[in-house]
């Protein structure tokens, strides 16, 4: 396994700077018939304020209710992925959701989570696969007109909408279910959000026609902690 | 995935997370620079990142039944607090599980808020730890430890397909027991930074014991 590549620096800037940084990356890799694409994705605010909101948040009270189980939610609850075919619009931080989406989820999604041994790099890997006859046909002039140019990771977020200042921040959200279940999470309005997008807009790749009714669609996306 | 991914990531589609600190000695800054992480920090967000849902508690019946959660910074029993150290000679390590030679006294007062910037390209926590005059007994004062609720990361890599939760029985504010819902399998009290002057941080404090001592510690997350 390999680590994030950071600048060359001299020992002793490096000495001075030893595990005083956190650095997240988000890539990503594209894969459909015999060609592989790997890109960086862009960041949303819901996830920004989320990471924060979690670090931050203290206890609070979400309610009372007939309940037979509690259950405990990462981010990942609702984990999902979508393309689309927008290939002009490029991400910006309040970006709510893909531009140009088709919206037919994946048939599997699989979450793997790694460290090095010497615990200065965390990933958490997630692999979304659409089956060959999932996804239309996608190129100019077909079924969906247009080319794959845009992909979205959706996650389990905070919805940002508390004030600036605030101060011992207790944020709660959950769902209750059927058969008496809650679902709670350590953040504020919790919903289902676009965490990550991977434009060629954003210079990420080349969008590409893709033939649905024929060929699988995998799509890689990994969320990297580095301790550096 | 290619290892050669690692390589493309360029600085502007980085999240950065950085830790700060001022330490002020009544009301002078004595010093500020950056703390160090440790392992439980990294492990626990990246366990709420990818964690999907795990029950928690089960019971044959339904009952009518309070509940809540928490994150990294559960308050009423010092769940999260600060503590300061002697030591002047051990650096920090990402598996360092607490300061070396801590003094075991909780600040007075401690409180934390969330800011950003209305473009939304910073996210910062501010921490304010402050031990008044006399709390800490007159001694030479080497190092910091901020503590969080983090999880123990002995989960086995690679994990496939984890979930993570632990329904926490803690000591709620008005003194009977709460049950709390946290993404994490195994929280504690767990030192999350270090800020220390074996690091080359801040040079050890000789302290009297007659000002207060503030601590002031800031995560921020940018582009």
């Amino acid at each position: 396994m390999s680590s994030i590549k950071i600048k060359a620096k001299s020992i002793s800037e490096k000495m001075d700077e030893n595990f005083t940084k956190i650095k997240i990356g988000g890539v990503a890799e594209i894969i459909h018939g015999d060609e592989v694409i790997r890109c960086k994705n862009k960041w949303t605010r819901y996830f920004m304020s989320s990471i924060i909101v979690f670090i931050a948040n203290d206890f609070t009270y979400l309610g009372k209710l007939n309940m037979r189980y509690e259950i405990a939610c990462g981010m990942s609850y609702k984990l999902t992925s979508r393309i689309g075919t927008n290939e002009s619009v490029a991400t910006t931080p309040d970006m709510t959701d893909l531009v140009s989406k088709i919206d037919i989820a994946p048939n599997s999604i699989t979450r793997r989570l790694i460290k090095e041994p010497d615990y200065t790099l965390y990933i958490a890997e997630f692999v979304f696969t659409w089956d060959a006859g999932t996804l239309p046909n996608i190129y100019i002039g077909g079924e969906v007109d247009g080319k794959v140019g845009e992909f979205g990771v959706y996650l389990w977020l905070d919805d940002d909408s508390w004030t600036t200042g605030l101060l011992n921040p207790a944020r709660g959200s959950y769902e209750y279910v059927q058969d008496y279940a809650v679902y709670e999470i350590p953040l504020g309005g919790a919903t289902q959000l676009l965490a990550s997008r991977i434009a060629s807009a954003d210079g990420a790749f080349d969008p590409f026609e893709f033939y649905g009714s024929i060929d699988p669609l995998t799509f890689k996306w990994r969320f990297q902690v580095a301790i550096v | 995935m290619n290892p050669k991914i690692d390589e493309k990531i360029k600085e502007e589609h980085e999240v950065k997370i950085k830790g700060k600190f001022k330490i002020y000695l009544g009301d002078e800054l004595y010093t500020k620079g950056k703390n160090r992480w440790t392992r439980f920090f990294s492990s626990s967000l990246l366990e709420m990142v990818i964690s999907n849902h795990k029950q928690v508690y089960s019971r044959p019946d339904p009952a009518w039944m309070d509940f809540w959660t928490s994150g990294l910074s559960y308050s009423p029993t010092g769940l999260y607090t600060a503590r300061a150290g002697n030591d002047t000679s051990t650096p920090t390590t990402p598996d360092m599980t607490d300061l070396v030679s801590k003094i075991d006294i909780a600040p007075n007062t401690q409180n934390v808020a969330i800011f950003k910037e209305p473009d939304y390209s910073k996210y910062m926590s501010r921490y304010v730890f402050t031990w008044s005059p006399g709390t800490i007994p007159p001694q030479t004062v080497g190092e910091f430890g901020v503590y969080l609720w983090l999880d123990d990361d002995s989960w086995t890599s690679p994990a496939e397909n984890p979930n993570y939760g632990k329904l926490a029985i803690v000591p709620g504010p008005e003194g009977y027991d709460i049950a709390v819902v946290i993404p994490l399998n195994n929280p504690s009290p767990r030192l999350g930074a270090r800020i220390a002057s074996a690091d080359g941080d801040f040079d050890p404090i000789n302290y009297t014991s007659e000002e207060a001592i503030r601590l002031e510690w800031y995560v921020t997350i940018r582009f």
